[in-house]
């Protein structure tokens, strides 16, 4: 029994080798989990299904690369929903390379939209979008980022443009026709179908929670895990009407949008590294104790 | 260009992960890397052409700046005051003179404070409180009795624990701070789960770009 002793002061670089082979393994044998959306990112896709087609939306990337692995994935699959469901994307950014994670996402979303057969939407029961040659400017946008935080929020309630004379490329988007609502009224925050927030940290989902007295428009967030039971508050009290919570939510994301991307391929490798996890834990304290109940009898 | 661009990733993901065994030159590289790089990009490429060129430079001086048809607007001068304040925290980098950024942080907390008040209390407390009154008994719904009892007794006891000007102690005082004790535990338990699991998918998505992308074995 001494062994359990011994296994007390582990090296750590011993733990890390098992994490390493339980993330790995997975990968490299090609397993495969199943993934049931669950009734938070349920609620995102159900609203997003009501939306008329040629409703704008609002997506902030509030993130930037270090989040990527679990944000991203997310992105794709609800900028991919979107297409399907003919709606527009305006997608700005509260984080200085969150434009450039729009940009990432945007490109492999259109791929991917691409790319669906024409039997996907007879399924959905979905009108064939008209073309799948969308066009930047017309169909969807990438404002980038703006400092500023919730002032900065509060000014796109009224009056979207005049903060973003030009969108991250440099084209003006005075005469772009995504902000073009008809009857002569541009696009503003307050148009928008739903605004969703792909949230890192500060700055993010809060601050459009903060204004939500303001633009009265429906929320849903996607955020990393670390934030899951922060956000889970705002689900309850009803201020979220969806939410895409770290790797596993944005699997429930891909699930849905029937692609298997990284984060689907990701379930099987985060199932076994927590399982190995778990044992550690289970074993350290089984350790603990007969530590302490050895202490008791001498 | 993207062979060069995914072995470069490859090999600063390594340098990363060798500090796993223990600190090197090969980490310090990595990090100093890290933050070089990005102060470069976010000033040159991001604040610049994102921020002060579209909202400050083409504003004031719309005929050398700004693109299309805001090039004929007219110079929004009064821009001039919030840019003066920009430069002046500035100052901050010289010893003797750091005490003139004082009055651009000090407008920039006071406008920051005034809204963080109003819009956490709407964003939080408000709701948060409205949300915590629920009906203790739901009929026909047995779960969401159970839920909105936990939800209550949750509340009160964890509210009980932070009130501090009296002593944790009592068959009163003393068990519902207790209980209070037990649900928080159970909250850094779920926040604690949640963190592993970020770790973790941040992880698989380095494996996914190391086996995939680099060395083409998924």
């Amino acid at each position: 029994m001494d062994f359990l002793l011994k296994l007390k002061d582990l090296d750590r670089r011993i733990i890390f080798v098992f994490i390493a082979f339980a993330v790995a393994g997975p990968m490299l044998f090609k397993l495969s989990f199943p993934v049931v959306p669950g009734r938070p990112v349920k609620g995102l896709f159900t609203h997003l299904d009501t939306l008329a087609p040629g409703t704008r939306t609002l997506l902030s990337f509030d993130y930037d690369p270090a989040s990527a692995p679990e944000l991203q994935p997310a992105a794709v699959a609800v900028l991919v929903h979107m297409f399907r469901h003919q709606l527009k994307p305006v997608c700005m950014a509260n984080w200085p390379v969150g434009g450039d994670m729009a940009e990432g996402a945007l490109e492999e979303a259109l791929k991917i939209f691409k790319e669906t057969p024409k039997e996907y939407y007879e399924k959905a029961g979905l009108p064939v979008p008209p073309t799948t040659d969308l066009k930047k400017g017309t169909d969807y946008v990438n404002m980038g980022y703006k400092p500023g935080g919730m002032a900065h929020i509060k000014g796109l309630i009224h009056d979207y443009l005049s903060p973003y004379p030009i969108d991250k490329d440099g084209n003006p988007t005075r005469d772009m026709p995504i902000f073009d609502l008809g009857n002569g009224k541009k696009f503003t925050l307050a148009d928008a179908g739903v605004i969703m927030s792909y949230t890192a940290g500060t700055g993010g989902i809060e601050v459009y929670i903060g204004l939500g007295g303001e633009h009265k428009r429906p929320m849903a967030a996607s955020c990393t895990s670390v934030n899951i039971p922060k956000f889970y508050t705002y689900l309850q009290t009803k201020q979220l009407i969806g939410m895409v919570g770290g790797l596993p939510g944005a699997a429930e994301c891909e699930a849905i949008i029937d692609y298997k991307g990284p984060a689907q391929r990701g379930m099987a490798p985060q199932s076994i590294a927590h399982l190995v996890i778990m044992l550690f834990i289970i074993v350290g304290n089984i350790a603990y104790l007969f530590e302490l109940s050895k202490a008791k009898k001498a | 260009m993207t062979t060069i661009s995914v072995w470069l990733g490859a090999f600063i993901t390594l340098c990363c992960f060798s500090f796993l065994y223990k600190d090197n030159p090969f980490y310090r590289f990595a990090e100093h890397l890290f933050v070089g790089v990005s102060a470069g990009y976010l000033f040159t490429t991001i604040e610049f052409h994102q921020a002060l060129k579209p909202n400050l430079l083409s504003k004031v001086m719309p005929a050398t700046f700004a693109v299309g048809k805001d090039a004929f607007n007219t110079p929004e001068f009064y821009l001039l005051i919030p840019a003066f304040m920009g430069i002046l925290i500035f100052f901050r980098l010289s010893s003797q003179y750091s005490w003139v950024s004082r009055y651009s942080f000090a407008f920039v907390m006071g406008v920051s404070t005034g809204l963080a008040i109003v819009y956490t209390t709407q964003t939080s407390l408000i709701p948060q409180i409205k949300k915590a009154i629920v009906p203790l008994f739901v009929n026909g719904d047995w779960l969401g009795t159970f839920s909105n009892w936990v939800m209550v007794i949750g509340s009160i006891a964890c509210l009980f624990f932070f009130f501090f000007s009296t002593e944790h102690r009592g068959p009163v005082y003393g068990t519902v701070s207790r209980v209070g004790i037990w649900f928080l535990m159970i909250s850094f338990g779920a926040a604690f789960g949640s963190t592993v699991m970020g770790r973790i998918s941040l992880l698989i998505g380095r494996f996914q770009f190391l086996l995939g992308e680099w060395l083409h074995l998924l």
